[in-house]
């Protein structure tokens, strides 16, 4: 299933969610659905921390 | 004034360190200003950060976070009573204006139930540094009188994870190539409960890389070897960060830049040493002895004014740029280049294309064909790379072979 969408739109309330044109029912790993989660909730980029100075403190670690 | 919405700063509390780690970029490279400045950062220059912090309220209406990453050195040499009051300074003086995020990244051999209790007040997260077994961290993370620190660091790295405190601490580790990517990835996840670890490779330039004695490959090997042992295990609460991020990168979720620390719309980063003295990002003063000196104090600029300096203007405009070589390199929209640090020469500034070039092409080609594997459709690969229509159903295959 591909269907093109604007960066960041959801499709919330269904029994799958599009992000970015993935539809989040047609991942088959974990770690891909994380990250996928991960954006859905908005822990990307600079907001967690990611955007650090390379050698620097993990701020995307609470728990 | 200024866009920037997140700002950094690489906060030198501490400019001495109780290790003498071989291949450290702070104290064993080219730049040795630091035996110019104070040991311990004085609460004046604390109050001087905060001055410039809020001075850049009216300069930058974007800016909501600053991240203070308390470095050194080692900072927990730092008196805990200073550590105590700067921290709320720190927290009391910004905290109407922005949020705030306070990280440390410590050697881990002074932790003690003191630090624990102050780390937990001031909401301080933690990174360690270690690089892998005893055997493996005690080649180069040593004393000054050349023993082995692994025994420390992980007796420090049990406290903190058995402290309470609200963020586990993450590892960051120097990739050597000679080290087995499995023994490392068993022994910090497995054997030592980490669950954030990050593998940096290491600050070579063009004009030093030969000194490593391996390949650009030879790394580009070792990460395709982490990649599958992590990928294969399949445990989403084991983060690689590296790793993490090049996979958001190609999935089109976060701009690749800082993979390499290059610029990004709406973040900015600078390094304030313990005496005040204000310059670019920490790494890049390998690049000449005399960058973190240009600016002077804190105390004459705002952000928006830091970012118009002849200084950031240029690095910001070379860092910017991706290098010629890179123009028509698929990959080129996710790594920009490489590490700002690793595209350096003496002859060509920041124009050359990382020295891990042809290692980091191995990296994201397994990546790639991992995540059209792993259920990611291809035109959001092909967007995420930028890779026109013409050219996609080869890069396409080339990809799917591989998986």
């Amino acid at each position: 299933m591909r269907i093109e969408q604007p960066s960041f739109n959801t499709h919330a309330g269904t029994d799958h969610t599009i992000s970015n044109g993935i539809d989040s029912s047609t991942l088959n790993t974990k770690i891909i659905k994380s990250i996928y989660r991960d954006v859905m909730q908005g822990n990307s980029g600079c907001q967690n921390g990611y955007a650090n100075h390379c050698r620097l403190v993990f701020s995307n670690v609470l728990v | 004034m200024s866009d920037i919405r997140f700002f950094e700063i690489i906060l030198k509390v501490v400019e001495r360190c109780n290790l003498n780690c071989s291949y450290c970029y702070f104290f064993n490279l080219e730049d040795q200003n630091y035996k110019k400045h104070p040991p311990f950062i004085s609460m004046e220059t604390v109050r001087d950060i905060v001055q410039f912090l809020k001075r850049s309220k009216t300069t930058c209406p974007n800016l909501t976070t600053i991240r203070i990453d308390l470095h050194g050195g080692e900072p927990m040499l730092q008196p805990k009573s200073q550590f105590d009051a700067m921290c709320t300074i720190f927290r009391e003086e910004l905290q109407n204006d922005y949020q705030v995020e306070i990280g440390m990244q410590s050697n881990g051999t002074l932790v003690t139930e003191s630090w624990i209790e102050l780390l937990k007040k001031h909401n301080v997260t933690v990174g360690i540094s270690l690089d892998g077994t005893k055997e493996i961290n005690d080649r180069f993370r040593v004393d000054h009188r050349g023993k082995g620190s692994y025994d420390k660091v992980v007796a420090g790295l049990r406290l903190l994870q058995q402290s309470g405190i609200k963020a586990k601490p993450g590892i960051l580790s120097v990739l050597n190539p000679s080290y087995d990517p499995a023994l490392l990835y068993h022994h910090f996840v497995h054997e030592l409960s980490v669950q954030f670890i990050d593998f940096l490779l290491p600050d070579f330039t063009h004009d030093t890389f030969a000194t490593s004695g391996y390949s650009a490959e030879d790394y580009g090997a070792w990460l395709c070897k982490i990649f599958d042992i992590w990928t294969k295990e399949d445990n989403p609460s084991v983060q690689i960060r590296f790793l993490y991020t090049s996979l958001s990168a190609l999935m089109g979720y976060i701009p690749a830049l800082f993979l390499g620390g290059t610029p990004i719309e709406g973040y900015g980063a600078a390094t304030i040493s313990s005496n005040g003295l204000i310059g670019p990002e920490d790494t890049i003063r390998n690049t000449d002895p005399h960058i973190m000196e240009e600016l002077g104090s804190v105390k004459n600029y705002d952000i928006s004014s830091l970012m118009k300096t002849p200084l950031f203007t240029r690095l910001g405009q070379s860092l910017l740029r991706i290098p010629q070589e890179c123009e028509n390199c698929c990959w080129k929209s996710v790594c920009r280049g490489g590490k700002a640090l690793n595209r350096y020469s003496r002859s060509e500034g920041f124009n050359k294309p990382s020295i891990y070039c042809n290692g980091l092409k191995m990296f994201y080609e397994k990546i790639a064909s991992y995540l059209l594997r792993g259920g990611v459709p291809d035109d959001v690969l092909l967007k995420s790379l930028q890779i026109n229509e013409r050219d996609s159903e080869f890069f396409i295959g080339h990809l799917m072979k591989l998986a």
